[in-house]
């Protein structure tokens, strides 16, 4: 095992990654930018190195600064977190090239689940379903017209680099076709410095639903279950859970071995996540593979019992996993809230500032990320998270009934914050009743916006 | 190529890295000197005297230190006729004159005051500005909000630099 690791991350996925490496016994450093200084998750690690200005580009984003920190402070690996490089492939190289191992997957599964048109054809070729679209990036509107004409409207355009939504457009007619594409292309210009689209048959009404993984350097490789992450908002996910109520038992025991045999024969290794679009008939097709760890995965650790950090770990210091699928078992139920500092009935404007008061809710069931406490500014500079909040009950009702208790126990002061919009997504009868897509949250509750 | 930071001290490490200095003690500091070379990830910057400086150099970090980013490199002190390193001083409060509204950011963020690098200013000291008109953009986390005067007036005085990091509360214009 690596005896010191670089965290190269901040707030709540530098804590986290902290939390296990001092489990584990393993000494960690981290960067901070000035805007960071002095924040609480800062005393978790072992050292601290101030590594630029706030502007991320100068900081978290600088690939040089950060190899030079591992290098100089004697690290054995560096670990990307979610956000800022860890999906980049040419810093997974040039660590790699520095003697430091980065705790992913390989630059070049990066580079290929990175390029979405890419990933498609490869896991499409590997055996995964997809959704009927094109089978590589099409280069023109004229291009674009027959593919679309083949799978039949309403059609996606998305970004062959895309991510977050940017680059996306739904187009319902023909007509609409070439605007969108020119806008989604200059829009995927602007976002990635890469404007090549391609093209899938829209599912309307669908859930997005995601497998985690774990595979090792023998070909050991499993799945901690689905979850799912139908609750969005502009793309950017609000409240998940695990399992997924938008997964019947009959696709579940379909998919998973797929999902599982597909990744073992393209030869990836360390923690992913197959992102899946499951339709209204409940059918599940390949949508992306993140190559890193999610935001949400501490309701597949809840479920499963095991630590995916720590398995992140031992996978990229080159241990074995030490069980096999029939080991893991689901337990219960387990939903997460991201609280962040924006506005909901306001467009959702970021809120950032001093936390003046902060108390989170503990208890039997009830797990905490964060980063923050009681002092700590929320700076405009970086993302608006504030905590995660997860529950863990023994059935779907039960987490939700932790749920309310953990909100209710919840006060944030000083910023404004999306914990209220939490409470009526819990009272919602759509979510009540398990009865939700993509679109839901929009609908329900951005009516004005 | 890099400009050194400057900082209340004198000049500071612009990132992180190995520091050899390239500057003798008692060198006056001027514009565009080579202080020194940084190596980090095995290249090498050369760093220098960013605009705005004056004073000589009273004392140089050992060579070979590893520093991090803001650490000093050089402490200024006064020479050749200069006061080193006077920061700007930021308007104060009790200054401001009778009928003047103070516009404030209403929250924390990185203020623009044009549009886009290419574009002219909003407005600038001196501008006649309409009610409701747009002085400056404020980004938080990658959203722009404008920033409009509250009434219409003259601008007399632009508290910030293009692009400085604020936090809420803090003066942008005064509206005469």
């Amino acid at each position: 095992m690596f005896r010191r690791i670089l965290i190269a991350n901040r707030g709540e996925v530098a804590a986290r990654v902290a939390r296990t490496c001092a489990h584990l016994g393993i000494e960690t450093v981290a960067v901070a930018s000035t805007a960071d200084k002095g924040q609480a998750w800062l005393s978790a690690v072992d050292r601290v190195v101030v590594i630029g200005p706030p502007r991320a580009s100068e900081s978290y984003l600088d690939a040089d600064a950060l190899i030079e920190v591992g290098r100089h402070t004697g690290c054995a690996a560096v670990h990307p977190g979610w956000g800022f490089l860890s999906e980049n492939e040419h810093f997974a190289a040039r660590c790699e090239q520095a003697g430091l191992t980065f705790i992913g997957p390989s630059s070049t599964h990066m580079r290929t689940m990175g390029d979405k048109s890419l990933a498609r054809a490869t896991m499409g070729a590997l055996g995964m379903p997809l959704i009927p679209g094109s089978k590589e990036p099409v280069a023109n509107v004229e291009q674009a017209r027959v593919v679309a004409e083949e799978v039949g409207y309403p059609v996606l355009l998305k970004a062959v680099a895309g991510g977050g939504g940017r680059g996306m457009r739904a187009v319902d007619t023909p007509e609409q076709l070439a605007s969108a594409f020119e806008e989604a292309s200059a829009e995927a210009t602007a976002s990635f410095g890469d404007g090549r689209m391609y093209l899938e048959r829209r599912i309307v009404g669908g859930r997005h639903v995601e497998v985690q993984i774990l595979a090792d350097a023998y070909g050991n490789v499993v799945h901690l279950g689905e979850r799912e992450c139908s609750l969005q908002r502009r793309h950017q996910k609000v409240l998940e859970e695990a399992p997924a109520p938008g997964l019947s038992v009959e696709e579940r025991a379909r998919i998973l071995p797929i999902v599982t045999d597909v990744v073992r024969r393209s030869g990836y290794r360390n923690a992913g996540t197959v992102e899946m679009l499951v339709d209204q008939s409940g059918k599940a097709y390949f949508m992306e593979m993140n190559t890193r760890l999610q935001v949400e995965h501490p309701v597949s650790e809840a479920i499963t019992g095991l630590d995916l950090v720590e398995w992140q770990l031992r996978v990229a210091a080159n241990e074995p996993l030490g069980f096999s699928q029939d080991d893991i078992s689901v337990q219960g139920h387990a939903i997460e809230c991201r609280i962040n500092a924006e506005d909901p009935d306001n467009g959702f404007r970021p809120s950032p500032g001093l936390v003046t008061a902060l108390r989170l809710p503990e208890g039997e069931g009830i797990r905490v990320d964060t980063a923050l406490a009681s002092g700590d500014r929320i700076s405009p500079h970086y993302d608006s998270m504030v905590a995660k909040i997860i529950v863990h009950g023994k059935d779907r009702d039960d987490a939700i009934a932790r749920m309310r208790e953990a909100l209710a126990g919840t006060t944030v002061e000083g910023v404004i914050t999306n914990v209220g919009l939490h409470q009526r997504i819990l009272d919602w009868e759509a979510f009540t009743s398990g009865n939700y897509d993509t679109t839901s949250l929009e609908s329900e509750f951005m009516k004005e916006a | 190529m890099s400009n050194a930071l400057k900082i209340d001290a004198g000049l500071g490490s612009p990132t992180v890295g190995t520091f050899m200095p390239r500057l003798d003690l008692g060198a006056a500091l001027v514009e565009g000197q080579v202080v020194g070379t940084l190596r980090k990830a095995g290249k090498t910057l050369t760093l220098r005297v960013p605009p705005g400086c004056a004073g000589v150099a009273i004392e140089i970090v050992p060579a070979g230190s590893w520093v991090e980013y803001g650490a000093v490199l050089v402490v200024a002190g006064e020479g050749g006729g200069a006061v080193a390193f006077t920061a700007q001083s930021a308007p104060d409060e009790a200054d401001v004159p009778e009928g003047v509204q103070v516009i404030r950011a209403d929250t924390d963020g990185t203020v623009y005051l044009r549009p886009d690098p290419a574009s002219a200013a909003f407005a600038e000291p001196g501008s006649e500005v309409s009610a409701n008109a747009t002085l400056a953009l404020v980004e938080v986390m990658k959203t722009f909000s404008p920033v409009r005067a509250p009434r219409a007036g003259k601008l007399i005085r632009v508290c910030v630099d293009e692009a400085t990091s604020v936090e809420a509360g803090a003066p942008l214009f005064w509206l005469e």
